[in-house]
């Protein structure tokens, strides 16, 4: 089982994350000859209050990720319950040694629309994700570990 | 006023920005999901993900993953939609109509 030590930053518990299409539209996309967009890196707050896992505009925009539903969402970072956009997406976060075999990679996620820019993070991962991770957080020691 | 049309407007602080030539497919898919809520839970697709489409419920799928899976495949890149059959979904509309979009219960 992959592990993923981590310090915790001032914002919380970060990690690098790369967002792209998820896999099934990206098959659609080579099938048809289409261009496939670049994945994006950012920075992601592991957030155990988000019920799901949310990007910032910016993300959506840069991927032009396809559209997927509105959904119902409570996302404490964005005042609660709201009516939210989904996306189709694919997510890895990133583990820092560099070997892409202890990435976790989840090849079709949707993902939650939510304005994160200013708080220092453009990603939140929710417990859509955490589900299928252990996750310490250690706070008097200042790290963080998410095992997959 | 549709059941959608209230949801999303009691929210209407949050309510998402979205391109105008896709907000009636979404809504129109969102209020399928409502109204096939309480079907899809008494028959215990509590947790599983439906795949809707033009305003109908096509299929219910035991992961997000083969519900676009399936979806790609039938309909390709014309756009279609994944809802996840949420139980507490129930309640978060009744309080969407009651105008407390900004409960959190958290």
């Amino acid at each position: 089982m992959p592990v993923l030590n981590g310090t915790i930053e001032p914002e919380g518990a970060l990690v690098p994350i790369i967002l792209g299409w998820g896999a099934a539209h990206v098959a659609l996309l080579r099938a048809a000859a289409k261009a496939i967009p670049q994945p994006v890196s950012a920075g992601a707050l592991l957030d155990s209050g988000a019920e799901v896992t949310s990007v910032d505009p910016s993300l959506v925009q840069a991927l032009g990720l396809p559209l997927d539903s509105f959904s119902l969402t409570n996302l404490p970072a964005g005042g609660g319950l709201t009516v939210a956009t989904q996306y189709f997406a694919a997510l890895t976060i990133v583990h820092p040694s560099g070997n892409a075999a202890l990435n976790l990679v989840l090849s079709d996620l949707l993902v939650v629309e939510l304005p994160l820019g200013p708080l220092g993070y453009r990603a939140l991962i929710g417990r859509d994700v955490l589900a299928r991770c252990r996750f310490l957080y250690n706070g008097p020691r200042g790290r963080f570990r998410l095992a997959y | 006023m549709s059941a959608t049309a209230n949801a999303t407007e009691a929210a209407a602080p949050n309510r998402p920005s979205v391109p105008e030539e896709h907000r009636a497919r979404l809504e129109r898919d969102f209020a399928c999901y409502r109204r096939e809520l309480s079907r899809l839970l008494a028959e215990g697709h509590g947790g599983r993900y439906a795949l809707i489409h033009d305003g109908q419920v096509l299929s219910v799928w035991d992961t997000q993953r083969d519900a676009m899976q399936a979806g790609c495949e039938r309909f390709g890149l014309e756009p279609f939609a994944v809802n996840r059959v949420n139980p507490a979904d129930v309640e978060r509309f009744a309080q969407l109509d009651a105008g407390r979009g900004s409960a959190c219960p958290s």
